[in-house]
């Protein structure tokens, strides 16, 4: 799904969610800061949140630092830096040259300092590949280059392996090949391989680096340079790019460069350094102190003070069975709890128990990977540490099971074994906790009762029995991966045998970029000429990709709903795991319902928008002035217009019987449209689909056809064939096949909706489903447009975020895909 | 949660004091010619600190692993 507007709806539900719950957007209620308690919502709680990992916040020398600059200079100096710069400025750089000796240029913050380098650092000619776990401030920056046409691609997180693969790509056609990094990354505190890159600069004289290590900087390296410069002088291709806002303690941001000549042109060229304001005489001033600080041995004793907190943080971790991500020396740490909603479950209770921690949620992780992100740093005691460890343990034992998950899914979403000892005790918590509800699995909907089914969901659109058993033999045993998919069915009962919830779900392999803006579609099928399986992923979803309505019978009425979808999930979570599918599609939503669109974000499923779905409630007007009478006045204007003008040159056929060449001529007919139109882009249907509906009596088949005196083109064939589905009084139009040979003077489309009307209304039918797409011509009809939304759920944001880096409109821009890595 | 002898033997001096001074509790103090020892227990064994009696500084921290060491210690205050 595409990372548009549904993707920043996205973001505001989670968030707001957490805002609700009390977890996000507090304010500390302290007077008086000192040390590491703060005051949140009346109660003294200790701050695991902090980056300011040396503890310098509270330093005497920096405060003073900070009054004697306010003293000396006021409290600001406004001038843009490209007139007159402070000279506390000057004083500070010659500081932190001794420190990096290197070139330098101070910053505001980090992000300004990305937004000034990147764009004078990378040239036309050059290619730019991203860690895709890089910084948010990093890929900001970054997106500055794509007007310019330049080169820009993501690669999977820490993968130098293929960051090698695609150097030996791009190398012969880009100058420059700059790799995007964080030193230590911001969520799991794990780090750049920096001396494996520093071979591979070594190997490859193309590759540059540009790192960001804020939550290095201080913490590692002589004189605190961070965690890049613990590997001794910076590189000569490389530039780093420091935060003075974490470990520093005093805000802005410092530019490392390899040569003078580079600092000098960022400094005259960065945009932010010619036009935003400077960093604050106080900031500098206490920055000034910090740096003496950091030139001192001083700074050492701080870091082993950090690193002595950090080792016995990782023991009491592992003493006290906590399922940590990553290990590193990093003062960042994240414990995995898979789901949103056991994340605020932990988050609430440490809270409510004296200690602040962060919530690490989508779309910083993936959803399934949500975990408690937490710092640690030289403030801290050992018995903070241990004590906030010792009750993280004793909650998540009793959220887990309030939350009903179990350690096994924890560390099965982020990959890694349950440690031994921990299995027997999730197999007997895994019998306890078994319900009252009965579910059923099948394979197949021969093995449900047909009735039962078809009183649940036949009337719901084109998947009764009868239509799953079509659909069941229409895509299995063929050739072609994605043609072949995987059906599987759940009914949930309740003790008195009655069916609370009821689905079937496909597994099948879908392009990422279905539902995306059509003109994302069509760079991305540019790609997929040379990758036919390009930004494609295996996805397990309610439904199918030839169905559309409300897949999932669940009864709100019972007081076991929740626990029916529970199952549902467990169940869906076990198919993907099954079939080594990525994401996961709950779909076709029609009503909004808060408590159910908060239910699936606790479950780690994210809200997308489908497009509408159509419908015509009403088909029982008497003659063809009543229908219009019913239209919209521009409806009505249009039907006439359009339609009704030229109905007598056409004729309705129904088909039956055609042969093998008829049911060809249809396939291309319905290419000619699926190929005109990327607004729901799929892979092309079968042929043997069309051969199995022919052979269904509940598939009705209709061809629109001009009459001879009317196809001066001689052209005898049909204009337009439809293939519709009747279930249960429902019409069912599901795939259209054109000739464009007369678009021009006919408007074809526009006949053959009305013709497939009159047809449901000659078959006596009551409702129309009209699927997605082609808004306004089914509008024109009458048709009621159903907003119509889904939940999903990823196992990694990798191909979201390549999704979310491609413009709508954009221009063609050069590209070529390999392994693992996508050209914007 | 307790530690063990080598688990606390990993942590760095500065270190192992703060645990000391944290979970640890004074047993008992001697005086020698050069240097100061303080016997603490802490978790489920004893340490030995030994301070360099001119300057008060800490020059070594470690589990007591043989019980003849600690009985020494315990005498040495009953002579006096």
């Amino acid at each position: 799904m595409a990372k548009n507007s549904s993707f920043i709806d996205t973001i505001d539900q989670i968030i707001t969610d957490g805002v609700k719950k009390g977890i996000l957007h507090l304010n500390n209620e302290d007077d008086f800061l000192q040390g590491n308690l703060i005051k949140l919502k009346g109660k003294d709680v200790v701050n695991f949140g902090s980056c300011s990992y040396l503890g310098l916040e509270f330093d005497r020398r920096l405060k003073d630092g900070a009054i004697d600059a306010i003293e000396k200079y006021g409290t600001q100096f406004s001038e843009s830096r490209a007139y007159v710069s402070i000279k506390l400025y000057k004083d500070l750089e010659e500081h932190f040259e001794k420190i990096f000796k290197a070139s330098v240029i101070i910053s505001p913050t980090t992000t300004l300092g990305h937004i000034a380098a990147v764009p004078v650092l990378v040239s036309q000619n050059d290619a730019v590949i991203i860690d895709h776990q890089a910084h948010n401030s990093i890929q900001t920056a970054c997106n500055l280059l794509k007007p310019k046409g330049i080169h820009v691609e993501l690669v999977r997180h820490n993968r130098l392996d293929i960051l090698e693969e695609r150097i030996k790509e791009l190398k012969s056609k880009h100058e420059k090949i700059w790799y995007m990094a964080d030193g230590i990354y911001s969520m799991y505190g794990d780090a750049c391989p920096v001396k494996e890159l520093y071979a591979l600069m070594d190997k490859y004289k193309e590759l540059n680096l540009y790192v960001d290590d804020a939550h290095g900087m201080s913490c590692f390296g002589a004189n605190g340079g961070g965690y890049v410069m613990s590997f001794g002088s910076l590189h000569p291709r490389a530039v780093l790019a420091v935060s003075l806002a974490k470990a520093f303690a005093t805000g802005g941001a410092v530019l490392v460069f390899p040569d003078k000549e580079m600092a000098r042109k960022v400094r005259t060229c960065g945009g932010p350094l010619i036009t935003s304001g400077p960093m604050q005489p106080s900031a500098l001033g206490a920055a000034i102190a910090s740096a003496k600080i950091h030139l001192s041995d001083e700074i050492y004793e701080l870091q082993n003070t950090l690193q002595d907190n950090i080792q016995f943080a990782r023991l009491m971790i592992k003493k006290y069975g906590l399922p940590i991500i990553s290990a590193s020396a990093a003062p960042v740490f994240f414990i995995g709890v898979s789901l949103p909603k056991l994340g605020y479950n932990m988050v609430r209770r440490m809270l409510n128990d004296g200690y602040y921690l962060n919530l690490g949620i989508f779309p910083a992780v993936p959803m399934k990977n949500t975990g408690i992100r937490f710092t640690i740093t030289c403030l801290h005691t050992f018995s903070q540490i241990e004590k906030m460890i010792e009750r993280m343990a004793q909650h998540l034992t009793i959220a887990m099971q309030e939350e009903e998950i179990t350690l096994n899914q924890i560390y099965s979403a982020f990959k890694m074994p349950v440690p031994s000892d921990m299995q027997i005790e999730e197999q007997v918590a895994s019998i306890l906790n078994a319900g009252s509800l009965v579910v059923e699995e099948y394979k197949t909907i021969h093995a449900i009762e047909q009735d039962e089914w078809n009183n649940l969901l036949g009337s719901k659109g084109s998947f009764d029995w009868n239509g799953l058993q079509f659909l069941e033999k229409s895509f299995t045993n063929n050739k072609i991966a994605e043609e072949n998919w995987e059906f599987d069915y759940l009914l949930v009962r309740d003790a008195s045998n009655k069916v609370i919830l009821a689905t079937f779900l496909t597994t099948a392999l879908w392009k990422d970029d279905m539902l995306s803006h059509a003109s994302i579609s069509e760079q991305i099928e540019e790609q997929r000429i040379h990758d036919p399986y390009f930004l494609t992923s295996k996805v397990v979803s309610i439904g199918s990709l030839l169905t559309e309505g409300e897949h999932l019978f669940l009864d709100k009425n019972s007081p076991h709903w929740k626990s029916a979808l529970q199952l549902l999930f467990k169940y869906i979570s076990q198919l993907q795991e099954k079939y080594e599918a990525s994401n996961l599609m709950i779909r076709d939503f029609i009503c909004e319902d808060a408590e159910v669109d908060s239910y699936f974000v606790d479950n780690g499923y994210f809200k997308v928008n489908m497009p509408n779905s159509y419908v015509i409630e009403d088909l029982n007007w008497k003659s063809t002035e009543d229908y219009l009478q019913r239209l919209s006045s521009n409806g009505r204007y249009d039907v006439k217009r359009y339609v009704l003008r030229d109905e007598y040159k056409f004729e309705i056929k129904v088909v039956n019987d055609p042969t093998e060449a008829d049911l060809e001529l249809y396939y291309n007919m319905y290419l000619n449209v699926k190929n005109n139109s990327l607004a729901l882009n799929t892979f092309n249907l079968p042929f043997k689909v069309f051969k199995n509906m022919v052979n269904n009596k509940q598939w009705d088949i209709t061809k629109l056809i001009l009459k001879p005196e009317f196809d001066n083109k001689n052209l005898n064939k049909p204009l337009a064939v439809m293939f519709c589905y009747v279930a249960d009084s429902n019409y069912i139009p599901m795939i259209l096949g054109l000739d464009y040979s007369y678009h021009k003077e006919y408007r074809v489309y526009k006949q053959a909706m009305y013709s497939i009307i009159k047809r449901a209304k000659a078959l006596n039918c009551k409702k129309m489903y009209m699927g997605f797409a082609a808004d306004s011509e089914k509008r024109m009809f009458g048709a009621q447009a159903r907003t119509t939304y889904g939940y999903m759920q990823t196992k990694e944001n990798y191909n979201l975020e390549v999704l979310g880096s491609y413009n709508a409109y954009q221009n063609k821009q050069t590209v070529k895909i390999k392994n693992d890595t996508v050209s914007i | 949660m307790i530690l063990s002898k080598s688990e606390f033997c990993q942590f760095s001096l500065k270190a192992k004091k703060r645990l000391v001074m944290e979970y640890g509790e004074l047993l008992l103090d001697r005086s020698f010619i050069q240097e100061k020892v303080c016997i603490y227990k802490i978790y489920e064994f004893h340490v030995e600190a030994i301070y360099n009696k001119q300057n008060n500084e800490l020059i070594k921290m470690e589990p007591i692993f043989s019980i003849p060491l600690l009985k020494y210690y315990v005498t040495a205050g009953k002579k006096k």
